[in-house]
């Protein structure tokens, strides 16, 4: 087998792990049914109380569903890195000719099954609910993976703090997604801000691929171009954090599992 | 060729209070030996089977497995070597298949591999069962079949039968027997003397991350005998000279001389 197989077989192998315990375990079960669906029609039985128009209700729907990629994206590969850690098992996962991008991509794997799960979740209820339907699945379908992108990055940078925190790192980590997405107008434009945080907000991928998501209902101008050009930025940033941060904790001894 | 080496390293562990660990150690592990690392707790064992495997990088000198550098070309080193612990934990919920068919998928072995470390280690009936429900023992032989999977050339065992019971731990010392019999190297860290003297061929005594004696069984209890003439001081009291001593005599006399050069 080439390594670039052995390499595939590994990515493989994480997406196993968390197929295996998304089986077994609540948390996991809760975290593609009911946490989604609380935020779903928290926020759209909230929009629909004020008002009738559809273009709001489709902005709430995309809106978080956006924000779920992003949150799954991100999740999937740290968690199961962490979960390797809680259980002391660390050190058996990280002798083995393991590569951290390929925890990334083992995580992309997993989540890519768990959000059509709740896409098809979300844009059911919004139609069936809300009569909520997609304008274009083309340009939906561009801003969700850009969303999936954004996610990514967010597991790179994610990866280096738990490679340097260990057990303290998931509080921080578990927090990203969602100020995240509320820095970069999840659900409102950006223009809400003063003017320092909206010059941060621009800078960040996850601005534009929101707005590439409400684009789709003529609720902002989506700029692919610009979008992959702070993805690109901010990706670069994370690797280079990351593979500092792997540098750093073998220094440390921070890969061995506490005695 | 040597199957690990060691030279020169040195490790200390950042924070407030820098804590060294490891200091000059050299170390060279031929191919096929069973090698045992003997020392008090907090000696630098565990420490330097972390550095040697690459998990914790060393501050200065360098480590080869398998004549690969372990700073340089890590990624092929790991695909050589394997790790057994005691007292490791596993994830909650995962079968004993299961969690071996995701060591088999990170080491890139087929899954017919699983099949056959599992009636290595005496563990097929247990193919259902979840690792965390386990007994010591039984964990113990799951993590050996988790330590082969790979038909790893160096395979570093880090106390592994600490917490058996008596057929568990000699269980345990075969199939370890069968192992470097078969022509894998061993690393092994125990703290029980007469397991080292009867699996070990040669044996390396650390104490405050300083290798202070080398050799066989027979050497180090040969050495011990010649070193410590008279009345030595043994933990602060003077003691007769021991006339034939054991190997955990010899342990105590070259590792507690070992703090006392230090203390010095």
């Amino acid at each position: 087998m080439t390594e670039a197989g052995r390499s595939c077989r590994r990515i493989l192998a994480h997406a196993y792990h968390i197929g295996v315990s998304a089986r077994r375990d609540a948390f996991r079960l809760f975290d593609v049914t009911l946490w989604p669906l609380v935020l779903f029609l928290s926020m759209t039985l909230f929009a629909g109380a004020f008002t009738s128009d559809r273009r709001i209700t489709g902005l709430v729907v995309l809106g978080a569903l956006g924000w779920r990629v992003i949150y799954h994206f991100q999740m999937e590969a740290v968690q199961l890195y962490m979960d390797n850690y809680w259980s002391g098992m660390i050190e058996h996962v990280m002798i083995s000719p393991v590569r951290w991008w390929e925890f990334i991509l083992g995580g992309a794997i997993s989540a890519a099954a768990k959000i059509a799960f709740i896409a098809l979740l979300f844009l059911g209820l919004g139609h069936w609910v809300f009569g909520f339907t997609v304008t274009s699945w083309c340009a939906t379908l561009i801003g969700l993976l850009a969303c999936a992108g954004c996610g990514l990055v967010l597991a790179v940078f994610s990866m280096g703090v738990a490679f340097l925190k260990r057990g303290d790192a998931f509080a921080f980590i578990y927090a990203f997604p969602d100020a995240i997405a509320v820095l970069s107008g999840v659900f409102y434009p950006i223009t809400v801000f003063p003017r320092p945080v909206r010059l941060l907000a621009e800078t960040l991928p996850t601005t534009h691929a929101f707005n590439l998501l409400k684009a789709t209902l003529g609720m902002a101008q989506g700029d692919l171009p610009r979008f992959l050009a702070t993805l690109a930025v901010w990706m670069i940033l994370a690797i280079g954090f990351t593979r500092w941060a792997l540098a750093r904790a073998r220094r440390a001894g921070k890969l061995v599992k506490m005695k | 060729m040597d199957a690990v080496t060691a030279s020169q390293v040195c490790k200390t562990f950042p924070g407030r209070r820098p804590v060294p660990a490891l200091l000059d150690v050299d170390l060279a592990i031929r191919e096929g030996e069973l090698f045992g690392l003997l020392g008090p707790n907090g000696a630098g064992k565990t420490t330097l089977i972390t550095v040697l495997i690459g998990l914790t990088t060393p501050d200065r000198g360098s480590v080869s497995i398998c004549g690969l550098d372990v700073a340089t070309r890590l990624h092929q080193v790991q695909g050589l070597i394997n790790l057994v612990r005691g007292f490791s934990g596993v994830l909650e919920k995962f079968t004993t298949w299961e969690l071996l068919s995701y060591y088999a998928m990170l080491y890139g072995v087929p899954r017919a591999r699983v099949h056959e470390v599992m009636q290595l280690a005496g563990i097929t009936h247990l193919r259902d069962a979840q690792v965390a429900q386990l007994s010591s023992g039984w964990r113990q032989r799951f993590f050996i079949a988790k330590g082969v999977i790979n038909r790893p050339r160096v395979l570093f065992m880090d106390e592994p039968t600490v917490g058996l019971d008596v057929a568990a731990a000699q269980a345990v010392r075969a199939i370890i027997r069968d192992l470097n019999r078969e022509g894998c190297t061993i690393v092994l860290t125990t703290h029980d003397m007469r397991e080292a003297e009867a699996l070990c061929g040669r044996i390396a005594l650390i104490a405050r991350g300083r290798i202070v004696a080398q050799g066989s069984a027979a050497q180090l209890k040969r050495e011990a005998w010649e070193r410590f003439q008279g009345p030595i001081l043994l933990d602060g009291e003077v003691q007769e000279r021991i006339a034939e001593p054991s190997l955990e005599d010899a342990f105590l006399l070259h590792t507690s001389q070992g703090l006392e050069d230090d203390d010095d």
